[in-house]
């Protein structure tokens, strides 16, 4: 399976990566008309900085899956078809369990629909991320696992919740 | 091999999952005393307020059972163990053979036992039947209702009736709505919030009978003072189905006792859910959190080893997230400071502002630097970070600790340096 692999040290915090998923997610996929949906599209991938850091955050498709155990629509399911965990946008009902137990912060609420989304490793578009297509620096790269347990980082959350 | 699940709910749901993941082959039989394949309990207030349909509340498509191959019998209320025989019985007189069992029979609400507690409007809120009940009701034309009871339930059930569009008041016994979930001050800004929303309290009140002849007619709570209803729910907690199981061999405390592969003390035999009782990791304790991810955690890892491996449970964890008219809360953990903890390393870092005409207020408790629980209302966004860090039991350095004042990922990203 293909991970999102982050290099937070090339990343510049220019927040492209935002804004493509943001894009990517919206009716037209346009940023043009994007602007003018009337539900706004929502990002699902989060530029924070601390103290020097950047790292653009998305779901890390977990594999104790916290989110998954949370659930208590079964909207947030592993997605037979690719393993990947994905969120069942008819049966969520914005119960915010899930929002709860993730530990990386990455589950978005949706005010207007009162439901949550998250990275869906972008599903509309083939299952090729826009984030990683957008990122001028390639901090964000879409590769095989055995290359990421190899270059990726261990952090503080990765090693206490034994992810990946 | 023949596994036997008892109860389909989130723990038996889950139990069945990870065993298929390992397992293709064996033979799975799911016995369950109601009548409806999986769905979730959680929901049926959602189903009463209106918001889903019923056909929204089953947790997996139809052709779950068939892809899964399991044998589900509906309507097999499990009376019997012979653990000798490695037999179980049902009321009706059936039996089954297994070769590992998992009882994951949850937990039942505690009735009232008051004068009138029999009159066909009185209902305890469990099972999607009696959400069914409850729904005849209100489409009959009920219009004023009366919940007795302040916990979770109590309030999810007072909320979707308040949405449907019912005149409804709360009884609550202690000083505090939601006292096992929430510290009082997170408790008078939710109850606030739910009473300009419409909903009325009366704390510190006793349902003493409920008065009728053949229907409802209103709630007594002081000799001379009477509340019309016509219609009551009682929410006053849950008591899991171990008691169900004396005379059986079982070692039962509070719940069914298990070992850290969640296996009771009869071999072959494991336990999940809210019929369990578990170490709670940061209370320090064994008691039941009966909530949905400790039971489907719980599930899962008794179906892994029910398979044959060696999981260990860490253990269980105090957490929940209320969502009303806009207004979300969220605590896990510790919540509270007790009074004789306060003079040891215990401390706190409570917060409370306002946001465009919302409060916002959270509510960290420490004992030293390690972070042993939170409640957080309005802005719930960094909840998951937080709870990961208590689940973590780690000394956070001062600048961590300063973090987790910021927003979501700040945290998130401040910790993996
Ligand atoms: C209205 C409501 C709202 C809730 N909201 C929340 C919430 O917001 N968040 C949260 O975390 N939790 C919530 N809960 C609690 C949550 O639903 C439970 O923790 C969870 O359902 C426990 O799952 P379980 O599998 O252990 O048992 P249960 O869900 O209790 O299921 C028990 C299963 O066992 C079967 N069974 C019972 N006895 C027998 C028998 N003798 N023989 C055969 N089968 C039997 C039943 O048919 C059922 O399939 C709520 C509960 C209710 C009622
Ligand atoms: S818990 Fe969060 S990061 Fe992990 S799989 Fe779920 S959404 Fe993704
Ligand atoms: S908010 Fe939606 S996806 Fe998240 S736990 Fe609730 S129902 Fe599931």
């Amino acid at each position: 399976m293909r991970q999102i692999l982050v290099r937070s040290e090339y990343c510049l915090g220019c927040k492209s990566c935002e804004l493509a998923c943001a894009v990517a997610h919206s009716t037209s996929k346009t940023l043009f008309e994007a602007i003018n949906e009337p539900m706004p599209p929502q990002k699902r991938v989060f530029v924070e900085s601390s103290g020097g850091l950047n790292f653009p955050l998305q779901c890390r498709q977990c594999l104790d899956s916290p989110c998954v155990h949370a659930c208590m629509s079964g909207a947030m399911q592993f997605d037979r078809a690719t393993g990947l965990i994905q969120v069942d946008e008819h049966k969520c009902v914005g119960c915010l369990m899930c929002v709860m137990v993730c530990p990386f912060g990455v589950i978005a609420e949706l005010p207007d629909t009162h439901r949550v989304a998250k990275c869906d490793r972008c599903q509309d578009l083939d299952y090729d991320p826009a984030c990683v297509a957008a990122c001028p620096t390639k901090a964000l790269e879409f590769v095989e696992v055995r290359e990421f347990a190899h270059s990726g980082r261990q952090t503080f959350l990765d090693q206490m919740k034994g992810v990946n | 091999m023949s596994y036997i699940i008892v109860g389909n709910s989130a723990a038996g749901l889950f139990a069945i999952e990870e065993i298929r993941r390992h397992d293709t082959k064996s033979e799975i039989i799911v016995l369950t005393a109601e009548q409806e394949p999986s769905y979730s309990r959680c929901l049926i207030t959602y189903f009463l307020a209106g918001e889903i349909p019923a056909s929204q509340l089953y947790l997996r498509d139809v052709d779950f059972a068939a892809r899964l191959n399991l044998t589900v019998v509906y309507g097999a209320e499990v009376t019997e163990i012979d653990s000798a025989h490695q037999i179980v019985r049902s009321a009706d007189g059936r039996e089954w053979h297994y070769s590992k069992l998992l009882l994951a029979m949850g937990a039942l609400a505690n009735k009232l036992s008051i004068l009138g507690d029999d009159l066909p409007e009185v209902f305890t809120l469990r099972t999607m039947r009696d959400a069914l009940a409850i729904n005849n009701i209100l489409e009959q034309g009920a219009r004023k209702a009366i919940v007795i009871g302040g916990g979770l339930v109590s309030l999810k059930s007072a909320y979707a009736l308040r949405k449907r569009g019912l005149e409804v008041t709360v009884l609550v016994s202690s000083g505090q709505i939601l006292s096992q979930m929430l510290d009082a001050k997170a408790a008078d800004i939710i109850q606030e919030h739910l009473r300009a929303n419409g909903l009325r309290f009366l704390l510190e009140t006793e349902a003493q009978a409920i008065t009728g002849q053949n229907h409802v007619q209103g709630v007594l709570i002081a000799p001379e003072t009477e509340l019309d209803a016509d219609l009551v729910i009682v929410g006053k907690g849950v008591r899991p189905n171990s008691e169900k199981l004396r005379g059986f061999g079982f070692n039962i405390g509070l719940g069914l006792q298990v070992d850290s592969y969640l296996e009771t003390n009869i071999s072959n035999i494991y336990a999940a859910g809210d019929i369990t009782e578990t170490w709670d990791f940061v209370r320090q304790k064994f008691t039941v959190n009966a909530t949905w991810p400790n039971a489907t955690t719980q599930g899962r890892i008794a179906g892994a080893n029910m398979y044959g491996r060696q999981e260990v449970y860490l253990g269980s964890l105090g957490l929940n997230s209320v969502d009303f008219f806009g207004l979300s809360a969220m605590s896990a953990g510790i919540t509270k400071l007790l009074k004789k903890e306060a003079h040891e390393d215990w401390s706190q870092t409570e917060n409370l502002k306002m946001l465009g005409g919302l409060p916002i207020y959270r509510n960290l408790i420490w004992q030293g630097d390690v972070l042993k629980g939170f409640v957080l209302v309005g802005d719930t966004s960094q909840c998951g970070v937080l709870t990961a860090l208590v689940k973590a039991g780690q000394p956070l350095t001062q600048t961590q600790k300063n973090l987790t004042k910021g927003k979501r990922g700040t945290l998130a990203v401040g910790m993996m340096k």
